[in-house]
């Protein structure tokens, strides 16, 4: 097997059990089991959650265990309950700390879907909502106070996070490792791969908020692709640069792409780019230090020097998704939540470009994070962490069930009223259904429901890139280097990049910048994930 | 006549020159600091609540800057979290070129505000206050100080969507087959375009201090000069500039203690487009070197090193403004 | 306007300063093309927020951002922001938080500026050291918050208002313009047998209307922008100050933290730019009423006059 991990494999694996496949260590560590990496150095084992998918409601296409996510095409409009009772029953306040990214909705008082949400849980919860840029600096002061709420997101970039978590945390494992997640069937309904994130001292130490391995896509105006007569999955690069020609006009202003990263990234993934790092022999080597990424950062800039590019696309400040939407640039790299967002704000045809190979063939579709972060809660005594974790899984329950309707709907006919088959949020909703919940935690994305044609698009491409997902080798290991300096090695090789496209630096340039990387912080990761690696039960 | 005025004026004291010295100083620095103490104690109360407060709110928190010294961990207490010498100040005196590059950025952008921005409000306020219609002037300067209540994260925003090279003076420009400005992403332009955008939000705002201080003019004076048939230039140059020379003086001493702190947010938002070389000033270097990942030990040291640099220069600056017959910021009795 | 106000010698005094040599046709032309071209910088763009706010998505997703003028004018953006109540609060909470910590600010440094304004007091020199050293040195986010803490001020309104209460800045610019006035006027008081706050409150401050202006207008700005205190010392967002509410309008959109792919952050220009708007809108008010105490000549002549 080569770097090509895909998920399947993996969850085969996370079947309660720590199984062990002979060669496959990388798999079977991952999925099965993890070892502590960070301040520990104990090679315990731990079971991770056992993955039961959720049987509320039978989806139109079920997911797989490779990755797909399930589809919907309409609203079930007969739904079930999931938990029977008040899961919250008797918690009193319970204090939750998360970011958030919309505006803030009403305080309770004055918010009758926080209140009802309150009453169906039967505990008084008491969400402390943060804007997203400024949820670190709350959390690390909170931490360093030394009061910690009962809940809180911990931030995938919050420094230090093992001896956080592993020192003020409490320890999961006994109440979700293996077969006792069934206590919680709507915890158990998130992917194994997504707790491998939760793994810390040897011990599950939190829940993961499940995020899916579609990732990142390059959308694409399709109505604008057709309209041109144009070929709208190009079959190689060229064909791909053909595409991008195709679709720029700088007369009437029109560009195929407004940003950098993601045309390299896209470029990168044709030549088969590793996800990160590339594992072979328990030895990493970084997707930087591959030609291909080079080769994929000149690219990128000789698309710029062909004027691909929206004039100001260097600058980082452009509205990326309003230019999109207003046809002024053609390609969008964005997250696969952002498919409904483009096509329901800008009311145009989006269509996702899968990477082609760089000759033709196939190229790789890197898996996305497993997670968009972590809640973990404060130490407490078992029945109060028993007590969180009722209230998480009955606020991770799937589409189906009453619980996730008034989740993210509210009250019927107060907060939303159905049309056409499906829920739209009254004004009264638009402002009240904004409690950050998603951000404590959340089942499993899924595609639709939503217009046929559009879900039939999304169905599509999706089969198109699951059979190519490329896992990033490092998920699962924890390097506390990784952590404490993402920031600042990322940012010389975001430099870089911006340097080289926008024609400032040469190509050549490049290989001092991943020099420069690797001292800032680059080969102590790779060091640290090797040990991790090698420290993994076989 | 010039010589009656330069005369008359001067023996007015105008504001602006020291006071002559008062008998009373001298004679309490005869007294002993009980006699002294005793004497003010009333003026002394009056001073308390903010002295008290300063102290709670300024002194007690600045303790916890010994975390420049410590390898601090949030998880920890302060006093629990281990020493570490000196090893936090490495970000600064590492003698990294990224570093010194970003120093002279920072040095650069310093002057070009003190010496393109820090006048602007001032001759503004001179012209406000030329103007003969009120309404008018009060009118103008409310507009005027408009853009300092945006963020830089919309003023960013709406310099690139005007001067982008996509934006609207280009596509007009373009359309009408004008000359085209490159100026968002003009790495040779990018001191210049800092410095146009800190005039364009702060300047009208900055006025606000120099018209007060203008308001303060000796009628007497100008009048004065308007008897002897000085016109207005030599009102503004005898009377009016003198008035508020030494809150200009007050406020450049101040500014000095922000050399090496130019806008952050402002620069940071706007790196992009030319690159790191063009753009890194010290906060920025700093943060994107370890504080953005939480290393709040290295964040103090670094603000511990800008503020002793800041109390350097504050305090020569003091003194020579002193040189100049100027009163600075104290006085030294 | 103000010259009515003014007493009539003083009038008359404007008149010969003012009227002794008008100046000629070219340089108040100059000055009137100089001063039109600073407001057209200032006011292009902020029309251009204005309208925004104003426009239909549609119109600001065809300009791709900022529109100059709104084709089908709509109010959609302020209902849409004043619905449940969440501004409406805020803007409470914000003209509050501004309206008692100026107040404070004020009394507090002007108390401190005229104790270290009169010459040779006890200690002065070394408190004006320690005031002014607090404008070069910050204690990082984490003392201040165990002090805050400390206190028992978190999710307190307090917290929001005591920590900035004395700034160094003003209290050095306000002891600035005290050290000024004549001290003729304050021995002759003195020898009348006036104590130091009636000096204070009948001498000084009266004479001192500009800079008293200068620093209430420092202050309540200075409260009215605050936010970062807010997320730090503040959890329940009832509280939240309007500054806060607006950054999760315009913040969360921006690319400051940027790098996370799939978090769905809807596009709501028009919302950032009104709510702009609103909370330009009691600075607006207030302004007005402290800039008349900038007017020029009231201020001395008033005492020697």
């Amino acid at each position: 097997m080569r770097e090509t991990m895909t998920r399947r494999r993996l969850l085969a694996l996370a079947g309660g059990t720590a199984v062990a496949a002979g060669g496959a260590s990388l798999l079977a560590a991952c999925g099965g089991s993890a070892a502590s990496s960070g301040s520990d150095n104990g090679a315990s084992k731990v079971t991770l959650p056992q993955y039961i998918r959720s049987e509320a409601v039978k989806p139109d296409v079920a997911a797989t265990d490779d990755g797909a996510m399930a589809v919907y095409y309409n609203y079930p409009r007969s739904l079930v309950s999931a938990v029977s009772g008040k899961p919250g029953e008797g918690a009193g306040d319970v204090n939750i700390f998360t970011n958030m990214f919309n505006p803030v909705p009403p305080g309770v008082g004055s918010n009758r879907y926080w209140q009802e949400l309150n009453s169906r849980i039967g505990a008084n919860l008491k969400v402390t909502m943060t804007p997203a840029g400024d949820y670190l600096n709350k959390l690390s002061t909170v931490i360093a106070g030394g009061d910690l709420p009962d809940s809180m997101l911990i931030s995938a970039s919050l420094a230090n996070r093992s001896d956080i978590l592993v020192r003020l945390c409490a320890d999961l494992t006994e109440f979700v490792s293996g077969s006792a997640i069934k206590d919680y069937p709507s915890l158990a309904n998130i992917p194994a791969d997504a707790w491998a994130s939760t793994i810390y001292g040897g011990t599950i130490r939190a829940i993961p908020i499940p995020r899916a391995v579609e990732g990142t896509i390059m959308f694409s105006r399709a109505d604008l692709i057709r309209q041109r007569g144009l070929n709208p999955n190009p079959g190689s690069y060229q064909e791909f640069v053909d595409l991008a020609k195709g679709l720029t006009d700088a007369k009437s202003k029109r560009w195929a792409f407004g940003a950098v990263k993601g045309v390299i990234v896209f470029i990168g993934s044709m030549l088969g780019v590793p996800n990160s790092w590339r594992e072979q022999g328990g030895k990493f080597t970084s997707e930087f230090e591959t030609p291909e990424r080079k080769r994929a950062v000149g690219l990128a800039a000789d698309l710029a020097k062909q004027g691909l590019f929206h004039p100001d696309a260097m600058s980082n400040t452009l509205n990326v998704r309003d230019l999109f939407g207003n046809g002024t640039i053609a390609f969008d790299a964005d997250g696969y939540a952002a498919w409904d967002l483009l096509a329901n704000t800008y009311s145009v045809e989006v269509g996702g470009v899968p990477e082609p190979g760089f000759d033709g063939g196939q190229g790789v579709h890197r898996a996305g994070t497993t997670a968009f972060a972590i809640t973990a809660f404060k130490k407490a005594d078992k029945a109060r962490v028993q007590q969180l974790l009722r209230i998480c899984d009955w606020l991770a329950t799937p589409l189906g069930t009453n619980e996730y309707m008034f989740r993210k709907y509210g009250i019927e006919g107060v907060h939303y009223t159905w049309q056409n088959g499906a829920p739209v949020l009254t004004k009264l909703g638009q402002t009240e259904v904004q409690l950050p919940l998603e951000y404590v935690i959340d089942a499993p994305d899924i595609i639709g429901p939503g217009p046929r044609d559009r879900v039939d698009t999304q169905r599509a491409y999706q089969s198109k890139v699951i059979p190519k997902v490329l896992a990033n080798p490092t998920t699962g290991l924890y390097s506390e280097t990784a952590v404490n300096k993402a920031g600042e090695i990322q940012k010389i090789i975001d430099s870089a990049e911006l340097d080289i496209v926008s024609g400032r630096k040469p190509l050549d340039s490049w290989d001092d910048a991943v020099a420069q990387w690797r001292q800032a912080g680059g080969d102590q990761v790779r060091a640290e994930y090797e040990k991790a690696l090698a420290n993994r039960p076989r | 006549m010039m010589s009656a005025l330069d005369t008359r004026a001067a023996g007015r004291r105008s504001p602006g020159t020291p006071p002559a010295t008062h008998p009373e100083p001298r004679a309490a620095r005869r007294q002993s600091s009980w006699q002294r103490f005793k004497r003010d104690r009333f003026l002394l109360l009056l001073g308390l609540p903010g002295v008290l407060a300063v102290l709670l709110f300024h002194y007690i928190p600045l303790i916890g800057d010994i975390i420049a010294f410590k390898d601090y961990r949030p998880y920890l207490t302060i006093w629990e979290s281990a020493w570490t010498g000196l090893s936090n100040f490495g970000v600064i005196f590492n003698g990294d070129p990224a570093f010194l590059n970003a120093l002279k950025n920072t040095l650069i952008i310093s002057l070009l505000q003190i010496v393109l921005v820090f006048p602007v409000p001032i001759g503004l306020a001179l012209l406000l206050n030329s103007l003969l219609g009120e309404r008018i002037k009060r009118f103008v300067q409310s507009i005027l100080y408009l853009p300092h209540f945006m963020s830089w994260v919309i003023v960013v925003a709406l310099f690139q969507q005007m001067l982008g090279n996509a934006g609207v003076y280009n596509t007009w420009a373009g359309s009408h087959g004008l000359p085209t400005l490159h100026i968002i992403g003009n790495t040779h332009l990018f001191y210049v375009l800092i410095t146009s955008q800190v005039i364009w939000k702060d300047a009208g705002w900055s006025t606000i201090i120099f018209l007060a201080a203008i308001s303060r003019v000796d009628l007497e004076l100008l009048e004065a000069v308007a008897v002897d048939g000085g016109g207005r230039l030599r009102q503004l140059w005898h009377v009016t500039l003198p008035a508020i020379r030494s809150v200009i003086v007050l406020l450049l001493i101040l500014k000095l203690g922000d050399v090496l702190t130019v806008g952050f947010e402002q620069i940071f938002l706007q790196q992009a487009p030319v690159g790191q070389q063009a753009s890194e000033v010290l906060d920025t270097y700093v943060y994107n070197h370890g504080i953005v990942d939480g290393d709040w030990g290295a964040a103090a040291a670094v603000g511990l090193v800008k503020g002793l640099v800041g109390a350097a220069l504050v305090l020569t600056a003091n003194k020579v403004a002193h040189l100049f017959g100027e009163r600075g910021v104290y006085a030294s009795w | 306007m103000v010259t009515q106000a003014l007493p009539g010698s003083q009038a008359r005094r404007m008149q010969t300063i003012n009227g002794t040599r008008p100046p000629g046709l070219g340089i108040r032309g100059l000055k009137g093309i100089v001063l039109l071209i600073c407001c057209a910088l200032v006011v292009v763009p902020f029309i251009a927020v204005v309208a925004t706010s104003l426009a239909d998505q549609r119109q600001i997703t065809e300009a791709g951002g900022y529109v100059l003028w709104p084709h089908h004018p709509t109010l959609a953006a302020y209902q849409a922001i004043f619905r449940g109540g969440v501004v409406t609060r805020a803007l409470l909470v914000s003209v509050g938080i501004t309206a008692v910590g100026a107040a404070l600010s004020v009394t507090v440094v002007a108390l401190l500026a005229y104790s270290l304004s009169r010459p040779g007091t006890w200690g002065q020199r070394s408190v004006l050291m320690l005031i002014l050293f607090t404008m070069l040195f910050n204690a990082g986010i984490i003392p201040n918050y165990l002090l805050i803490k400390q206190l028992g001020l978190v999710d307190s309104y307090w917290s929001l208002i005591l920590p900035t209460l004395v700034s160094a800045f003003q209290v050095i610019i306000m002891r600035a313009f005290f050290l000024e006035v004549p001290t003729e006027i304050i021995d002759a008081a003195r020898i009348d047998g006036a104590n130091e706050l009636q000096i204070l409150t009948r001498i000084m401050l009266p004479v001192s209307k500009a800079v008293i202006a200068v620093v209430a207008l420092f202050n309540a700005v200075a409260y009215w922008n605050a936010f970062f205190n807010a997320v730090l010392y503040i959890n329940s967002s009832e509280k939240w100050p309007l500054q806060l509410v607006l950054r999760t309008y315009v913040v969360n959109n921006a690319a400051v933290g940027g790098d996370l792919p799939g978090e769905v952050l809807p596009p709501q220009h028009s919302l950032q730019m009104a709510i702009l708007v609103v909370s330009l809108v009691p600075i607006c008010l207030v302004y007005p009423f402290l800039q008349r105490h900038f007017a020029k000549g009231v201020v001395v002549g008033a005492v020697k006059g």
